[in-house]
């Protein structure tokens, strides 16, 4: 007997395709879609037979489910790192960092203006001195006519270079590279 | 536990009956999964099925298209490439060369009671 797939069908087998995506996320994102999409198809199947609980639960465990994909790719090597993830991550938390940054300055010249519409002089922005170093603002008559970044350079190397080296470990999940993670 | 419910038992020979169903005929995993069903092995998840048609399809042992249903997504159909045929062969042979070792000696009358230890010489 096929049943049409009710609302709360859809939403128990997508349940059980996220726990499972979220546990695979060690595959390349292609191999991921490629399991996830013949997962969901099946699920979608077995649950016109016998109702989505019952065909999830027929799963045999959604951890269990997921160690084996990544067995059939890795077998008993373990998970690999994911470097170019790494780098992207590196690129990306920058890239926010960045942007937080300059829109910290920006703020800080609307607030020079605001105070003072007709400011004129070099104005100083210290938020980022102790990492970075200060940023200094040159008006004239109330017209931004320079800026230019001090960098404290000892600093800033050191925060960037350790930022930059978390960052990636932590999106290459460099971990894995352990013996007692090669192995589990 | 009953063999048809014992994992261990079952998972070495799941390969080769996956291959031999699809052998039979071209299927999509949740159809392997009640063609398994129907043979009478109750006791296999769908779970396992699923990952060892992605271990055979990754060893080249069955290769897989997709083919559009009017009941959902596209649905992945595997059948067996020809190293798949031979590893079947080898896996059914392998299979009744085992069967013939062990049935006998399951099939000879068991004593009522477990055998007590030897006495020492």
């Amino acid at each position: 007997m096929t049943n049409t797939l009710t609302w709360l069908d859809h939403l128990r087998i997508e349940f059980a395709i996220v726990r499972v995506d979220v546990m695979i996320s060690a595959l390349s994102l292609e191999r991921q879609e490629e399991i996830l999409s013949e997962l969901r198809t099946n699920l979608r199947a077995a649950s016109q037979q016998m109702g989505s609980a019952r065909a999830v639960r027929r799963l045999g465990g959604l951890r269990r489910l997921a160690r084996s994909y990544l067995d059939v790719e890795y077998g008993d090597r373990g998970p690999r790192p994911r470097w170019l993830i790494g780098i992207i991550w590196v690129f990306v938390v920058e890239g926010v960092l960045l942007a937080v940054a300059f829109a910290g300055s920006q703020g800080f010249v609307d607030g020079v203006l605001a105070t003072d519409p007709h400011a004129s002089g070099t104005y100083s922005w210290h938020a980022l001195a102790p990492v970075v170093g200060s940023e200094d603002f040159v008006f004239s008559d109330g017209r931004l006519d320079s800026f230019g970044l001090t960098l404290s350079a000892p600093m800033f190397a050191v925060a960037a270079g350790a930022l930059g080296a978390a960052v990636f470990a932590i999106g290459a999940r460099a971990w894995r590279c352990l013996p007692q993670w090669r192995h589990r | 536990m009953n063999a048809l419910h014992d994992p261990q038992l079952l998972k070495g020979v799941l390969s080769p009956v996956l291959l031999r169903l699809v052998a039979e005929r071209e299927s999509y995993g949740y159809e392997l999964v009640q063609r398994l069903h129907d043979l009478g092995l109750t006791g296999v998840a769908d779970g396992t099925v699923y990952p060892a048609l992605a271990r055979l399809e990754r060893e080249g042992r069955v290769v897989a298209r997709l083919v559009s249903s009017r009941a959902g997504p596209a649905r992945k159909y595997y059948r067996p490439t020809p190293t798949g045929y031979d590893a079947l062969l080898a896996g059914a042979s392998g299979w009744r060369a085992l069967a013939g070792i062990v049935t006998p000696l399951f099939d000879r009358p068991l004593p009522d009671r477990p055998a007590r230890p030897r006495e020492e010489d």
